[in-house]
C-alpha cells in the first residue's frame, strides 16, 4: 500500500529481512528522481532506489527498539533532506516486543515538521496480505484525518477545487498504468487530483478527501478507505475495471455519469478504440480459441476474465491467494459455468490445475512461472506485467502483444 | 665477444654486440631469409603505414580482396578502404577497366572526396598493369587527383620500401600543392614521421604551443590534403621518425628550402633536448621555463614507478628507428638495455642505437622468431617491447610484453614518459608472472630469518649479513641452510643484470614464502611484494615467530 | 526475398580475405606443423597478425619472402631455401607449402619444387629420422575467399596423407571448419557423451588455445597427428561441421574411398544440433544418451524463460556463410527474426539454405551472398533491427545505428575469450543465447 508514495522514505522497523526481501521487487514505478536525470534509470526512482530499515538485532528485540528507530529516522531525513515524510511500517518482531510507533511518529513530526505516517501490520496478523492491506487503509485514513484536523492548511483550498475532481483509488502504477490511465479521464475533462497510491506524493495523499468522487481499481485493497471517506467526509465511491475494451470503456462511462459527462466520455472511447482496433485484431485472430489460466491475488482474476473474452480466450480455470467472499461473487458473475475456481491454491493443486485443464497460457506471478513451463505452457507475469502497462486501451495492445509472444514462442514446438 | 644464440650461417652478420667503433654494426636492409618466421612485413603495409590516415581521399586498393581485408586496418584503427577485388578472371585478361569504373564508383558513392590513391599490389605489379595510364585518365574524367602507388608487396625487402614509395607519392602529387607565392608562415613547422599514436601528437602539439609554435601538416597522423597542400610554408620540419621522415625531410629541403632537425620526443631527456633545438631555432624565451616546469612534474609523478623498474632489463625490437628513440626513455627509467633490435632498421639506425646503449648489448637485425626465442630463454629479460605478433610468444616464455605501437595512453613529451613508466610497471607487475612460475606448496612453507645470532631475530633487512633459511611444515620446524648476501656483482647483461643491493638480497631469498627481520625499508617491501616475498617485521624469540608466521601465511 | 550481390563493381570494406588465410587455419590444426606461405612477405604478417589478435596466441606461420628478383626470375630458389631453413629452425614433422596470388600468377610449380626439395633433402639436413611431410596447397587469393582456402587445404591434405588400411578403425571423421577451440572442444564433449570414437582433422582446440606454462617446446605439442590423417580413410563416415569450409575433405574421402560425408548444417540451436546428433547416430550407430537429451531441456528451459525478451525482435547477421546460415535457423527458434542475413563468401547453396529457413518460419529477409560491410550498413538503413550478430569488424556499424551487437564469428579482437566460448551443441547455444539475450537487456 505504502510503498508506491513518491517522495517519502520507506522507512522499515523490522529486522533486515522484511525490507530486504520487498526492496525493489514490485514495479510500481515513478517519476520522482532526486539524484538522476529523468527518464534515464527508469525503474529505480526515490521509492524504489533505496531500502531503510532499522535492522533490528538481538539486543534492539530486548531492550526495545524505539530510540534506534528515532534516531534512524533522523538520520534518514538528514541524509535525504528532499523527502517530505516518510511512512514507518512495523513486522512482527516489533509488533509483538510493543514498540509505540505513534509516539515515535509524533516526536518525529514536532523535530522535523514533516509527514509522518505509519502502518503496523505484522506479518503474523491475519490470514494473509489481505490484513495487511486493511490495516493499512484504516490507519492511513485515522492519520491522514487527524493531520488534517491539526494542520487545515494542508486541505485543499476552496478556490483550487473543480467540480470534476476525482481521487484514483487503489491504481498502484505498476509498470506505468498511469500513463495510459489517468490521460483518458482528464481527456473527458475530470481531474484526477491523487492516485492512492500509486506515483503519489504524500502531500497529494492528504487532499484526497477534497476530491468529489473516488473511483476504485482495486476493490481488494482500497475499498476501505474509499468507504471510510465516504462515512468520514461523504465523498462517494464507484468501483470499476480499467483492463480491456469494454471494462475501461464502462468505467468512463460510470464516472461521466456521475458528473453529467457522459457526451465527453462516448468521444473519447470512441477515439481510443479505433486507435487500437487494428493491433488488436492482428492479435485477436491469432489468440483464437485459446485457453487462459490465471492465478493472481484476487481482484485481477474477475478483472481479465471479460479481458480474455474480448481477445477470443476463454478462462478455464482461476485461484486466489486472497480473495474474500465478494471476490468470489464477482467472479461467479462473471465466468461460465464449469470454470474451475480454487481459493488459495498450494503448488500441487495448481500442478494439478494445470494438468487437468491444459490451458494455453497461464497467467500469474513469479514463483508459480516456472511450474506451468516445465510443463510446457508458457506464462506470463501477472503482478508486475512483463513489458507493460496493461491497463486502458493502449495497455491492452501491450497485454495482448505478451500474450501472443508467450503463446507463439517457437520453443513450446520443440518439446 | 661473440653473440651466444644460435644462428643459421645467413644470420651471422645480423647478430652483433655493441661496440663504440662504427665497423661493427649489424649487417642491414637485406634480403629476408626464406622460411623463418621474420616479423617484417611487405611494401603494401608500409605504404599503407604511411598513408591510410588521409582523411579525405578514397583509399582504393588494386588487387585481390586479402590486401585491402588486412590494409584496411592500419595501428589499430579501422579505415575505410576500397578494392578492385580482382578475380582469376580479372587477372587473365586484364582490371583495367574494372579499376576504371571502381573508381569512379568510389568517388561518386563519397563527394567530398578529394583525391583518390590507388594501390597496387603484387599481381598488379607482376601482370603489368598500366596503373599510371588509367589513374591519369580517371582524374582527366573525374576532375580530381587520382595518384597510383607503385608499391607490390614484393618490393625491396620490407615495409620500408613502401614508406619510400609513399613519400615519392605524397611529394609527387600533395605536398605544396598550395600557392606556392604564398611566404612561409611564422611560428610554424611540419612534423614528419609522427602517426598520432593514442594522442602522441596531441602531446608534442601541446608543448610546441608552449612556445608559440604551430603545426601546419604531420605526416601521416594529421595530414588532410589541404594541410599537405601548404606544407611547403612551414619554417622548419621536425623529423621525428627517421625511416619514415629523414627522406621527406631531404626532398622538401632541396624543393622548398625548408631546413628540418631530427629529435626524439620520447623520455625527459630527449624531449628536454628536441624543445631546446626547436626553441633555440625560433628564438623562444620560453623554453626553459616550459622545461624547468614539466621536468620537475614528470620526476615528481614517475617516483613511486622507479623503485620497481631500478635495474630490470628490457630487450627492445621496434620497425626500425625507435630502437634509438626509445632506449635513453627506458634509462632514464632505471633500467637496463640487453637488446635493440628492429625489423628494417638502416645503419644510421644501428649507428644511433649503438651509441645511446652500453657496450656488449646485443643489436639484431630482421629477428626473426626462433631468435627471439632463444634471445629471451638464454637471456631472459624482464620485459621485451616490440609488436603484435611477438607478444605471445613472449608470454607463453614468462616474459612480459609491451607492445608497439602502443595500445593505451600517449608516450610522447613529459606526460607520455610518465604514461610509459606507470604502464611499464604495470606491466611487468602483475602477479601472473610469479604465479607462472612453479606451483606454491602449500604444506611446506619457506622461511627466511634475519637472525645473526640464531635465537632471535635481530637483524634489519637492508644490513643482515646473513639469512637462516627454515622449511615449516604443519608438524615441525627445520633449519635448511644459512644464505649471506654477496657485495655487489659486476654489470653485465649476460647473466641476470646488474642490480642493486636490495634487488640482489630480494633474489637471494626468491624461493622463500616470507623474510623475518626486524625492520625493512620502504623500498624493500616494495621490490619484494612486487616477487612475491612478504617481509614480517618482528622482534624477539625465533620459535615463537616461526609458529606465529605458519599461523599467518 | 532480395538477393543482392553487390550490383557494385568496387568493394568497400570487405568481410572476407583470401584463401591463404583459411589455408593457414587449417593447418595450424596439424601437430608439429608449420604453413609456409609462397609469396611476399606481406601475406605471411597479416595472416599472422589477424590470428594473433584473434586468438591471443603465438601463430607460426613462415613465408619465403618474395622480394623483386623472385617476382621476376620465380621464387624457386625461395621456396626451396626457405624449406630447408624451415627445417633448421624448427624441425616440424608438417609443412604445408602456401601459394598466393603472386606465386599462382608468375607459375610456380610448387608441387615439383616440393619434390626437388625432398630428393635432396635425403641425408642432407639433419632431420630426425621421422620423415617430414611437405604438401603443396593451392590457394591462389584471387580465387574465392578465406573460405575456398580452407576447403582447398582440407582436401590437399588428406590427398597428401591419406593411406587405406585393411580395418576399420571405427572412428567418426570430423572436418570443423573456421569455428574456434571452444567449439570444437563441445563437439568432442558431445563425441564422448555418446560413446563415440571420434577423429577431428585439423584440430586447432589445443594448439591455438595453450596454457602459459614456461616450457620451451617450439611447436604446440597438440593438433591431429599425421599418421592419425593418414587413417582418415579407414573411419566410418565424416562430417564437415561448414559445407563451406572443409566439405571439400569430406567430399574427396566419400569420392576415394567410399566414406560416407555428411555437409554442414553447423550445429548451432535446437534443430540443428538434433540433425547433428541423429547423423552421428546414423553413421555410427550409438544412441543418444540422457545426458544430452538434458543439456537439450536446459536449452529449450533457458528459451522459455527468455521468449519475452526475444520474441518480435529483429537480427540482422553477417558473417561466413556456415556460421551464419546456422545461427538465423536460432535465432528463429527464439521467435526473433531474420532482417537482414548476410554472407561474406558468395554462395548459391547459403541463399538456399537461407530460404528455406526463412520459408519455415514464414519471414522475408533480405539476404546478401558475398557482400561486403557498405552492403551491409546500406541494408540495415532499409530494414532497421535490434540486434547484430557479426565478427569485430560489424562493431562500427552497430555503433553508428545504434543497435546491440553480439560478436559471432571471426575474427573478434576487440574483446577477450571469444575463441574459448562454444556457439555450438545444446551448450553452445545456450550461451549464446545468454550472450544475445542479456545484450538487449542492456541495451534497452
Amino acid at each position: 500500500m505504502g510503498g508506491p508514495i513518491t517522495d517519502v522514505i520507506h522507512m522499515v522497523h523490522a529486522p533486515v529481512g522484511c525490507a530486504w526481501y520487498t526492496w525493489g521487487t514490485r514495479r510500481h514505478l515513478s517519476d520522482l528522481y532526486t539524484w538522476a536525470l529523468p527518464g534515464k534509470l527508469t525503474n529505480v526512482a526515490f521509492n524504489r532506489r533505496y531500502c531503510t530499515v532499522t535492522d533490528m538485532e538481538e539486543k534492539d528485540v530486548v531492550f526495545g527498539g524505539m530510540k534506534k528507530l528515532k534516531k534512524a529516522c533522523l538520520e534518514a531525513f538528514r541524509m535525504f533532506p528532499e523527502a517530505r515524510g516518510m511512512v514507518i511500517y512495523t513486522t512482527c518482531t516489533t509488533g509483538l516486543i510493543g514498540d509505540d510507533v505513534s509516539a515515535v511518529a509524533r516526536q518525529l513530526e514536532e523535530e522535523t515538521g514533516k509527514f509522518i505516517l505509519y502502518a503496523e501490520a505484522p506479518g503474523c496478523s491475519g490470514v494473509s496480505q489481505s490484513k495487511g492491506h486493511h490495516v493499512a487503509n484504516h490507519q492511513f485514513f485515522r492519520q491522514i484525518r487527524k493531520l488534517r484536523e491539526k494542520r487545515p492548511d494542508l486541505c485543499m483550498k476552496e478556490e483550487e477545487k473543480t467540480p470534476y475532481d476525482i481521487a484514483l483509488v487503489g491504481e498502484y502504477n505498476i509498470d506505468w498504468d498511469t500513463k495510459v490511465i489517468l490521460p483518458l479521464f482528464e481527456k473527458m475533462g475530470v481531474r484526477v487530483i491523487v492516485t492512492f497510491t500509486g506515483n503519489s506524493r504524500i502531500e497529494d495523499l492528504i487532499k484526497m478527501p477534497d476530491a468529489e468522487l473516488n473511483v476504485v481499481h482495486c476493490q481488494r485493497s482500497a475499498t476501505y478507505i474509499a468507504e471510510l471517506i465516504q462515512e468520514g467526509f461523504e465523498v462517494p465511491y464507484v468501483g470499476c475495471s480499467l483492463f480491456g475494451i469494454q471494462q475501461t470503456s464502462n468505467a468512463l462511462r460510470r464516472t461521466a455519469k456521475f458528473f453529467g459527462l457522459e457526451e465527453q466520455a462516448e468521444k473519447v472511447i470512441a477515439e481510443e478504440t479505433a486507435r487500437v482496433e487494428k493491433a488488436l485484431s492482428f492479435y485477436r485472430e491469432r489468440l483464437k480459441g485459446k485457453k487462459v489460466a490465471i492465478y493472481v491475488g484476487a481482484p485481477r482474476v474477475w478483472h481479465w476474465i471479460k479481458v480474455m473474452e474480448e481477445l477470443g480466450m476463454e478462462v478455464v480455470a482461476g485461484a486466489c491467494t486472497f480473495a474474500h467472499e465478494d471476490d468470489y461473487e464477482k467472479i461467479n458473475a462473471r465466468a461460465k459455468d464449469g470454470v474451475l475456481i480454487i481459493d488459495n491454491p498450494n503448488e500441487f493443486e495448481i500442478e494439478e490445475m494445470l494438468h487437468e485443464y491444459k490451458p494455453d497460457l497461464f497467467l500469474t506471478g513469479l514463483k508459480e512461472k516456472f511450474i506451468g513451463r516445465k510443463m510446457g505452457i508458457p506464462t506470463l507475469n501477472s503482478h508486475s506485467y512483463e513489458k507493460g502497462p496493461y491497463a486502458g486501451y493502449a495497455g491492452f495492445v501491450n497485454f495482448a502483444r505478451d500474450i501472443y509472444q508467450a503463446i507463439y514462442a517457437p520453443v513450446w514446438k520443440f518439446l | 665477444m661473440s653473440a651466444s644464440l644460435e644462428l643459421l650461417p645467413n644470420r651471422r652478420g645480423h647478430v652483433v654486440l655493441n661496440k663504440k667503433d662504427a665497423a661493427e654494426k649489424p649487417e642491414c636492409g637485406r634480403s629476408t631469409l626464406p622460411g623463418v618466421i621474420s616479423q617484417r612485413a611487405c611494401a603494401f603495409y608500409g605504404a599503407r603505414w604511411m598513408l591510410a590516415a588521409i582523411p579525405d581521399v578514397v583509399h582504393l586498393v588494386h588487387g585481390p580482396v586479402g590486401c585491402a581485408y588486412y590494409g584496411r586496418t592500419v595501428r589499430r584503427t579501422n579505415y575505410r578502404i576500397f578494392s578492385s577485388n580482382l578475380a582469376e578472371r580479372d587477372i587473365v585478361f586484364g582490371a583495367g577497366d574494372k579499376l576504371y569504373n571502381s573508381i569512379r564508383e568510389a568517388v561518386r558513392q563519397f563527394s567530398g572526396t578529394r583525391a583518390v590513391i590507388v594501390y597496387a599490389t603484387c599481381v598488379v605489379g607482376i601482370t603489368g598493369e598500366d596503373l599510371s595510364a588509367i589513374c591519369n585518365r580517371a582524374s582527366t574524367d573525374l576532375g580530381l587527383p587520382v595518384v597510383p602507388v607503385n608499391c607490390p608487396g614484393f618490393c625491396g625487402t620490407s615495409q620500408a620500401a613502401g614508406h619510400d614509395i609513399a613519400v615519392n607519392v605524397l611529394l609527387e602529387h600533395f605536398i605544396g600543392k598550395g600557392d606556392k607565392k604564398e611566404p612561409p608562415l611564422d611560428n610554424t613547422v611540419n612534423i614528419l614521421g609522427e602517426f598520432d599514436v593514442q594522442g602522441d601528437l596531441g602531446e608534442i602539439e601541446a608543448l610546441l604551443g608552449q612556445l608559440g609554435i604551430n603545426i601546419i601538416c604531420t605526416f601521416s597522423g594529421r595530414a588532410s590534403t589541404t594541410a599537405m597542400a601548404n606544407s611547403h610554408r612551414a619554417k622548419l620540419n621536425i623529423v621525428h621518425c627517421r625511416r619514415t621522415g629523414q627522406a621527406l625531410a631531404e626532398a622538401m629541403h632541396d624543393r622548398f628550402h625548408i631546413p628540418f632537425l631530427k629529435v626524439s620526443f620520447f623520455g625527459l631527456e630527449e624531449t628536454t633536448a628536441a624543445l631546446r633545438a626547436v626553441g633555440e631555432f625560433f628564438g623562444s624565451d620560453k623554453t626553459e621555463k616550459v622545461i624547468a616546469q614539466d621536468v620537475k612534474k614528470a620526476r615528481r609523478e614517475i617516483e613511486p614507478f622507479l623503485p620497481g623498474l631500478a635495474g630490470r632489463r628490457v630487450a627492445l625490437f621496434f620497425g626500425a628507428s625507435r630502437m634509438g628513440s626509445m632506449a635513453k626513455a627506458f634509462q632514464e627509467l632505471g633500467m637496463e638495455v640487453i637488446m635493440a633490435g628492429s625489423q628494417f632498421g638502416c645503419r644510421q639506425d644501428y649507428r644511433e642505437a649503438g651509441d645511446k646503449v652500453k657496450e656488449g648489448v646485443l643489436l639484431m637485425d630482421d629477428a626473426h622468431d626462433r631468435e627471439l626465442e632463444e634471445l629471451l630463454t638464454k637471456y631472459r629479460p624482464d620485459l621485451l617491447v616490440g609488436g603484435t605478433k611477438e607478444k605471445y610468444m613472449a608470454h607463453k616464455l614468462g616474459v612480459p610484453f609491451l607492445v608497439f605501437p602502443q595500445e593505451m595512453s600517449p608516450f610522447a613529451g613529459f606526460n607520455g614518459f610518465v604514461n610509459l613508466a606507470r604502464e611499464v610497471s604495470g606491466i611487468m607487475g602483475a602477479p601472473v608472472w610469479r604465479l607462472a612460475q612453479s606451483r606454491r606448496e602449500v604444506s611446506k612453507l619457506k622461511v627466511a630469518v634475519a637472525s645473526g645470532n640464531g635465537l632471535t631475530i635481530d637483524q634489519h633487512f637492508g644490513r643482515a649479513e646473513q639469512f637462516m633459511i627454515f622449511e615449516l611444515t604443519p608438524n615441525s620446524v627445520s633449519l635448511l641452510e644459512i644464505r649471506r648476501p654477496a657485495g655487489k656483482e659486476s654489470v653485465s647483461y649476460q647473466d641476470s643484470g646488474g642490480r642493486d643491493g636490495v634487488r640482489q638480497r630480494i633474489d637471494l631469498l626468491a624461493d622463500c614464502r616470507a623474510v623475518l627481520c626486524t625492520r625493512a625499508g620502504e623500498c624493500a617491501r616494495k621490490q619484494a611484494g612486487n616477487t612475491g616475498l612478504t617481509v614480517l617485521e618482528k622482534e624477539g624469540p625465533l620459535s615463537e615467530a616461526l609458529k606465529w608466521c605458519s599461523s599467518v601465511l | 526475398m532480395a538477393a543482392a550481390t553487390g550490383a557494385r563493381v568496387v568493394t568497400i570494406d570487405p568481410c572476407h580475405t583470401c584463401q591463404p588465410l583459411g589455408a593457414a587455419y587449417l593447418l595450424l590444426g596439424i601437430r608439429g606443423a608449420v604453413p609456409l606461405v609462397h609469396g611476399s612477405q606481406g601475406c605471411c604478417s597479416y595472416v599472422r597478425y589477424l590470428l594473433n589478435r584473434h586468438f591471443r596466441e603465438p601463430v607460426k606461420v613462415a613465408a619465403t619472402s618474395f622480394h623483386e628478383d623472385a617476382a621476376v626470375f620465380g621464387g624457386r630458389r625461395n621456396l626451396v631455401e626457405g624449406i630447408k631453413n624451415l627445417l633448421l629452425c624448427y624441425s616440424p614433422r608438417f609443412i604445408g607449402v602456401v601459394s598466393t596470388c603472386l606465386s599462382e600468377t608468375i607459375g610456380d610449380n610448387i608441387d615439383s619444387i616440393i619434390r626437388e626439395v625432398q630428393k635432396e633433402l635425403n641425408g642432407k639436413i639433419n632431420v630426425s629420422s621421422k620423415q617430414v611431410k611437405i604438401v603443396p596447397i593451392h590457394t591462389p587469393s584471387y580465387a574465392g575467399s578465406h573460405i575456398k582456402g580452407y576447403d582447398n587445404a582440407s582436401r590437399a591434405v588428406l590427398e597428401y596423407l591419406v593411406q587405406p588400411g585393411k580395418d576399420s578403425n571405427g572412428k567418426l571423421n570430423v572436418i570443423p571448419g573456421i569455428i574456434n577451440p571452444g567449439d570444437i572442444e563441445e563437439i568432442k564433449h558431445i563425441l564422448v557423451e555418446m560413446d563415440v570414437p571420434f577423429l577431428v582433422l585439423y584440430d586447432i582446440s589445443r594448439t591455438l588455445d595453450t596454457p602459459l606454462e614456461i616450457s620451451m617446446s617450439r611447436l604446440p605439442k597438440e593438433g591431429t597427428s599425421v599418421k592419425e590423417l593418414a587413417d582418415a580413410a579407414n573411419s566410418l563416415g565424416t562430417i564437415a561441421l561448414c559445407r563451406h569450409a572443409g566439405g571439400a575433405g569430406a567430399r574427396y574421402l566419400q569420392k576415394k574411398f567410399n566414406i560416407p560425408a555428411l555437409l554442414g548444417p553447423l550445429p548451432v540451436g535446437i534443430a540443428n544440433t538434433d540433425r547433428f546428433l541423429d547423423s552421428v547416430k546414423k553413421l555410427i550407430g550409438k544412441e543418444i544418451p540422457s545426458s544430452l537429451e538434458w543439456e537439450r531441456g536446459i536449452l529449450l528451459d533457458a528459451m522459455a524463460d527468455s521468449c519475452q525478451y526475444t520474441m518480435m525482435k529483429r537480427a540482422a547477421l553477417v558473417g561466413d556463410p556456415d556460421i551464419v546460415a546456422g545461427t538465423t535457423r536460432f535465432i528463429c527458434e527464439l521467435g526473433m527474426e531474420p532482417a537482414v542475413v548476410m554472407s561474406s563468401t558468395a554462395s548459391d547453396e547459403f541463399v538456399r539454405e537461407v530460404e528455406v529457413i526463412a520459408r519455415e518460419y514464414d519471414y522475408n529477409p533480405v539476404v546478401i551472398s558475398g557482400g561486403d560491410l557498405y552492403d551491409f550498413e546500406s541494408a540495415l538503413k532499409e530494414r532497421r533491427a535490434d540486434i547484430i550478430l557479426s565478427p569485430s569488424h560489424g562493431v562500427e556499424i552497430a555503433r553508428k545505428v545504434k543497435v546491440p551487437v553480439v560478436r559471432l564469428g571471426f575474427p573478434v579482437y576487440d574483446r577477450v575469450g571469444y575463441h574459448r566460448r562454444a556457439i555450438v551443441g545444446y551448450r553452445g547455444s545456450l550461451s549464446l543465447l545468454d550472450l544475445i539475450v542479456n545484450s538487449l537487456l542492456e541495451f534497452s
